[in-house]
């Protein structure tokens, strides 16, 4: 189990939960990998709580030589009680039973009917609800580029969020029904705005193709066609430039070219320019859980971000944790989803 | 349904470790390049010391230049020897020019030079001799430390780290070299009051103004009359600088013990990968296997990735860095499963062996593909101290006969 860990520690060094909150109170995936050894002593559910800060930024199994995989959702599942839980997951969890979102709201987006289409177009429960502008932002791309795409019926929360507060029966459920709804439509391809469904789909529906937005851009449209679409004033290399906030379930969510793909979408309407390598705090149901560690981990995402007019991520949740952040901080910086950004730089007749 | 995404380039990288890092800033002078890597490698279990050449038979060198001359002299399969068709003096020149490479490429923040070792205290109070340290590093060599005063400081809750123990054993240490004592006192201080501390919080602690300015109060109070203030090195770069105005504002020279374990073996590997502009870093992705037609590589493939170039350098590591994998007794290159050792083996040899130019010798030379670090055999970085010197010669010489492959 964790007999490849060789203790060199870079895990714990890189993990930003232990870095900005501190180790006391979250010891770290070094500790969490340690206790897997002896899983059902009774030290192990002490750690519950510091477990629930945990937001799956995957830094840990990104830095390992090792390939150890990140123990805390796996703990997670092991000690899940639903009667042990912060009050804010307990709701996101009633939510998800009842509504089979993780948010209180209506789907802003639908369109059916379209038959072979080229791809199941999955919007995910903050882009389809909270965040509807990044999930039109999206349609739009494809309408534009020529992608034909059903929003299946019936579709639901991925499970990524419950899965990471060990709610491991309701994922089931939840997978069979997205399953189920993708079927009706009998395509094998999947495009969603959301990292974090993307790379859950990816885990959980074999035999999906599943593709965030900016890989499907990148692979299969390709930024050659995006530049024939970009109206004038937006050229490539442009003056201006843009602060980049790379999200953690994209880059780390199984496809380790993505950033690189952001990156050159960026290019397309500025020159970016990177920040720094930190987890922006909302994921893993951090932030309707133990939302002190999303608010200082945005604090400190947005501390060097005023001078830019522009902060771009590509992921409907970090874009929520960010704008409120900056909201919050009444900064004067605009934080867009990347593809919001290429809607308004592309030329529609 | 598995799509595989192929990209072309001119010289692929594989690892991003000081090997890795040095070949592909080399190779890109003249060449598209993409570094592939995995994880920290053994970059957390470095001092961040450049050890060159430290020991030859069993003695130890007083000068770098001197040690590799003996070294190409004594084992013509030594990697210094490789990249210099043993010729002694080629050998120093080499060397030579990839450390000036390597502190250009760090942004000059190492010092040091081929001419003579730097001795250090150590974090388990022994002493050694290495080549290039960190300028934090080298205010408090034993050489600096000899007429002065000096306070050792620990942090409560970093139990890696004592200063109480690295005096008690470097008087032992110091005795037993026929050296006269430092006079070393150990103290403690807390961060934030808390009793337990990575060095990560640490950094973070120091770079705020107040745990800046707790911390210039706590270390005044237990270093009155002290000339130099020692802590051990757990800074990532930012902090370092604050390390340095801790020593103005109270008027002592401030300096790190190196240890590993910590953030010195990352700031290194931060500063080489930040300056290696013109490459494209992938980060994450586990290279499984080369492929090969007519005994050239022609891609290096991960799951649904493949990367097609001219040429390939593989700088993997060793054991630690997962480069080689033992299995049943024997030593394995991890992507290609060539046999390059026995754990009980012939001493020393173990690792991937290569020609002059860097080609790997198994099965036969393959032309396009350059072999660096501590992937290679016949040498023995513990016994020579001669680690991360053996990964910037070679990863310096991989990157140019890399980029000069096919012109």
């Amino acid at each position: 189990m964790g007999d490849r860990c060789l203790r060199c520690n870079a895990c714990t060094l890189n993990c930003p939960i232990a870095r900005i909150i501190g180790s006391e109170v979250f010891p770290g995936p070094r500790s969490f990998n340690n206790v897997m050894r002896t899983p059902r002593s009774p030290e192990v559910a002490l750690l519950w709580e510091a477990l629930t800060l945990c937001t799956s930024c995957g830094r840990c199994e990104e830095i390992c030589p090792h390939d150890i995989e990140a123990r805390s959702v796996e703990l997670k599942k092991l000690l899940f009680d639903v009667s042990k839980m912060a009050p804010g997951h307990a709701r996101l969890l009633d939510t998800v039973e009842r509504t089979g979102f993780a948010v209180e709201g209506d789907v802003a987006v639908a369109r059916s009917g379209i038959r072979c289409p080229d791809v199941i177009f999955f919007p995910g429960c903050i882009a389809g609800i909270r965040m509807p502008d990044v999930a039109r932002a999206t349609i739009t791309l494809m309408d534009v580029f020529g992608v034909s795409f059903t929003i299946p019926e019936g579709w639901s929360c991925c499970g990524s969020t419950p899965t990471n507060l060990g709610a491991s029966d309701l994922n089931r459920q939840l997978r069979e029904r997205n399953v189920e709804a993708f079927e009706r439509v009998g395509v094998g391809v999947v495009v969603t705005p959301c990292p974090g469904c993307a790379s859950h789909l990816r885990r959980t529906c074999e035999g999906y193709d599943v593709y965030h937005i900016v890989e499907y851009l990148n692979e299969v449209v390709g930024v050659d066609a995006i530049k024939e679409h970009l109206a004038k004033g937006h050229t490539a290399g442009s003056d201006t430039t843009i602060a980049v906030h790379y999200p953690c379930h994209l880059i780390r969510g199984g496809n380790p070219l993505s950033k690189g793909y952001v990156r050159r979408l960026a290019e397309l309407v500025a020159t970016p320019v990177d920040t720094e390598d930190l987890c922006c705090g909302a994921g893993g149901g951090v932030l309707s859980g133990a939302s002190f560690v999303a608010k200082t981990l945005r604090e400190r995402k947005l501390s060097n971000v005023d001078a830019f007019e522009h902060l771009v991520t590509a992921c409907p949740f970090c874009l929520l944790n960010l704008k409120e952040g900056a909201e919050e901080l009444s900064l004067k910086v605009n934080v867009r989803d990347i593809t919001e950004v290429l809607v308004d730089a592309i030329h529609r007749p | 349904m598995d799509r595989t995404v192929i990209t072309n380039t001119e010289c692929v990288v594989i690892g991003g470790g000081t090997a890795g890092c040095m070949a592909a800033a080399t190779a890109s002078d003249t060449r598209d390049v993409t570094l592939l890597n995995k994880g920290a490698g053994a970059s957390y279990w470095s001092s961040g010391c450049i050890d060159v050449i430290g020991r030859v038979g069993g003695h130890y060198v007083e000068s770098p230049s001197e040690g590799i001359q003996m070294l190409v002299e004594a084992n013509p399969a030594h990697p210094y020897s490789v990249i210099s068709r043993s010729d002694q003096h080629a050998a120093v020149k080499v060397v030579d020019h990839a450390l000036e490479r390597f502190k250009s490429l760090t942004s000059y923040s190492y010092e040091g030079s081929l001419k003579r070792n730097v001795w250090v205290i150590t974090s388990l109070g022994t002493i050694r001799p290495t080549c290039l340290v960190p300028t934090t590093v080298l205010r408090g060599s034993i050489g600096e430390l000899r007429d002065a005063k000096t306070s050792l400081v620990g942090f409560r809750g970093f139990t890696d780290f004592d200063p109480r123990y690295v005096v008690v054993l470097l008087r032992v240490n110091m005795q037993a070299y026929g050296l006269d004592p430092l006079d070393i006192t150990a103290k403690h201080v807390t961060i934030g009051g808390k009793t337990t501390v990575q060095p990560s919080e640490i950094s973070e602690y120091i770079k705020t103004d107040d745990g800046f300015a707790r911390l210039c109060n706590d270390v005044a109070a237990l270093s009155k009359g002290c000339s130099h203030v020692g802590v051990p090195s757990v800074f990532d770069r930012e902090a370092t600088e604050r390390l340095q105005q801790l020593g103005e504002v109270l008027g002592v020279t401030t300096f790190e013990v190196p240890m590993p374990f910590s953030l010195v073996g990352h700031r290194l590997r931060e500063l080489l990968s930040s300056n290696v502009e013109r490459v494209e870093v992938v980060e994450g992705i586990r290279v499984q296997e080369l492929a090969f037609a007519d005994g050239l590589c022609t891609a290096a493939r991960a799951k649904r990735w493949a990367f097609g170039a001219n040429s390939f350098i593989l700088a993997t590591g060793g054991v630690l860095s997962g480069g080689v994998g033992i299995d049943d007794g024997h030593m394995d290159e991890r992507l290609t499963g060539w046999r390059i050792g026995k754990v009980h083996g012939v001493p020393r040899s173990a690792g991937l062996h290569v020609n002059n130019a860097l080609n790997p010798l198994l099965p036969s030379a393959v032309k396009n593909l350059f072999a660096c670090g501590s992937l290679l055999g016949n040498y023995d970085p513990v016994s020579e101290l001669s680690g991360h010197g053996v990964c910037i010669a070679t990863g310096y010489v991989a990157g140019r006969r890399a980029a000069r492959y096919g012109r």
